[in-house]
């Protein structure tokens, strides 16, 4: 059967629609183990102990932003070649994997917003301090709207640019990893000391180009890294 | 009604950083047939068709798919498909999803065809590519590529790993389909004697060059052996393009390359020379062993 209705659609929305579709069921995963087990650490820490010193929820920030880095890494490498010997362009999958982790971004950075607000609510009804491990201070609410998401595209990015390198060049591009883990890298340190947002948000947006640039063109490869 | 994709390759170079893998191949199908794709390993064969599929761009000359630059072009690519030896199907899922996948992505993709191609195939729907046999995960490419409808249909090595059965119902199948819903495909395999009666067109390359590119029947009509007395052979072919020459006692076959006229026929049968015809797959042997030579 010709499928042609499901075709008319542009190629770069198509392949969007499925990744995203794609991305659901890891974010579904993810928040319902992250949720289970930070209510249970939260749980276990006020019943043995004074109650948490810090944020259980904001340690999430990491899972945040390296999950999306090696989801997209790996994205590259399994998907990129089938994508293209089946007739799609480079570009509809670079389109794609940017939109579709923008999306995921979006979600996951206000999901992860909501649930520290709820925890910090909840510390304050204990009485606990709600603060981060090493700076000692949470941004606010409005704050984390804006740079939650950003460090969760600037994990998906890095990882999209990494695994396109790595792809095009072979393993000489490690020597370029403190480049394209740059966004990563920087929203990590985020998490851990004031950097700032805009540094994060220059950074995702060059990488996000360098990978466009780096893609357009790229060869696909004679052997299918799925394989090994 | 599709009648397949032209293709024509102009000057094409394509390199792997320092090393030329086509030099100034140049080459024109016409839609609709089966053309055969042909070469010694190493001779260029994947990497022309991993141009002509924009699987990597051209290094110089020109590649025109349906008139158009297939590089990153959406209407081309979507009508080109490729079966590849190195399997651009997802190792890890079922074959069922595969399939699935494929249905979105090929606009002339027919579900009900790969359906029924599974099961000529004996293919697991439930288990995943990466356990299944060699052969098996061939007859999956070979599945692909037939449900896929493309205009332009390209099977590299789609053989390898099937047992005879699997590939005769393989050519079977691609060359009903071809009737039923005409278009080009480019077959690319070493198993020329197999598949040579499918062809309307050969292009052979040799180191990366394209040696020749015309109709099969011409092909076949422009080679010929001279078997008879040593001497009357080597007399009757000191003219004539020798490919290659066997012996047994004073008994001397000579395999020729061009046209053979009447006047040379003739001088062969007063000779008492017989005249047989050379299959392509013997062609393409001596042909290539000549240019390698």
């Amino acid at each position: 059967m010709i499928d042609s209705e499901a075709h008319r659609a542009p190629q770069w929305l198509r392949v969007t629609g499925r990744m995203s579709r794609g991305l659901v069921p890891n974010t579904l995963w993810f928040w319902s183990v992250c949720l289970l087990l930070g209510a249970a650490a939260i749980w276990i820490l006020q019943r043995f102990t004074d109650g948490p010193a810090f944020s259980i929820m904001s340690l999430l920030r990491y899972g945040l932003i390296w999950y999306p880095f090696s989801a997209a890494l790996i994205l590259v490498s399994l998907m990129l070649g089938i994508h293209v010997a089946a007739g799609q362009t480079r570009r509809s999958f670079l389109i794609a994997s940017l939109l579709s982790w923008a999306g995921y971004a979006i979600v996951n950075g206000l999901l992860l917003a909501a649930v520290i607000a709820i925890e910090g609510q909840v510390y304050d009804d204990y009485g606990w301090a709600h603060r981060s491990t090493s700076e000692g201070v949470l941004p606010g609410l409005a704050l984390s709207l804006g740079a939650y998401p950003l460090i969760v595209l600037a994990g998906a990015v890095s990882g999209l640019l990494v695994g396109l390198s790595y792809y095009r060049f072979g393993p000489w591009i490690t020597l370029a990893l403190p480049l394209t883990c740059a966004p990563a890298v920087l929203a990590t340190a985020l998490v851990a000391s004031p950097v700032p947002i805009a540094g994060i948000a220059v950074a995702t947006t060059l990488a996000a180009g360098v990978a466009v640039l780096l893609g357009r063109r790229i060869p696909i490869r004679t052997t299918n890294p799925a394989w090994t | 009604m599709t009648t397949g994709f032209s293709v024509t390759v102009r000057d094409l170079n394509v390199r792997y950083g320092r090393t030329s893998a086509v030099q100034d191949a140049t080459f024109d199908l016409e839609p609709g047939g089966i053309y055969g794709l042909l070469g010694r390993n190493g001779s260029g064969k994947t990497t022309v068709m991993s141009t002509i599929a924009s699987l990597r761009p051209a290094s110089g000359g020109e590649v025109r798919v349906d008139g158009e630059d297939p590089f990153e072009n959406e209407r081309v690519m979507a009508g080109v498909c490729l079966v590849r030896e190195a399997g651009d199907i997802s190792p890890d899922i079922k074959v069922r999803a595969n399939l699935d996948y494929f249905a979105h992505t090929w606009p002339t993709w027919d579900a009900d065809y790969a359906d029924e191609l599974v099961d000529v195939f004996e293919l697991d729907r439930k288990k995943a590519p990466r356990h299944l046999s060699r052969g098996q995960r061939s007859a999956l490419g070979a599945v692909v590529g037939l449900a896929s409808g493309a205009p332009l249909t390209m099977f590299d090595e789609v053989h390898l790993g099937m047992d005879a059965p699997t590939r005769y119902a393989f050519y079977d199948a691609l060359l009903a389909d071809v009737i039923d819903h005409p278009r080009t495909v480019i077959l690319s395999s070493h198993l020329i004697s197999e598949v040579e009666k499918l062809f309307d067109g050969v292009v052979i390359l040799d180191r990366g060059s394209v040696l020749l590119a015309e109709e099969a029947d011409r092909l076949r009509g422009r080679g010929a052996t001279f078997t008879g007395e040593r001497e009357a052979v080597d007399a009757l072919t000191a003219d004539l393009t020798v490919l290659a020459t066997r012996e047994l006692g004073r008994v001397r076959e000579a395999t020729v390359y061009g046209e053979i006229d009447a006047a040379t026929t003739a001088k062969a049968h007063a000779a008492d020379i017989a005249i047989g015809a050379v299959g392509l797959q013997d062609l393409f042997v001596h042909l290539t062993r000549k240019e390698s030579t």
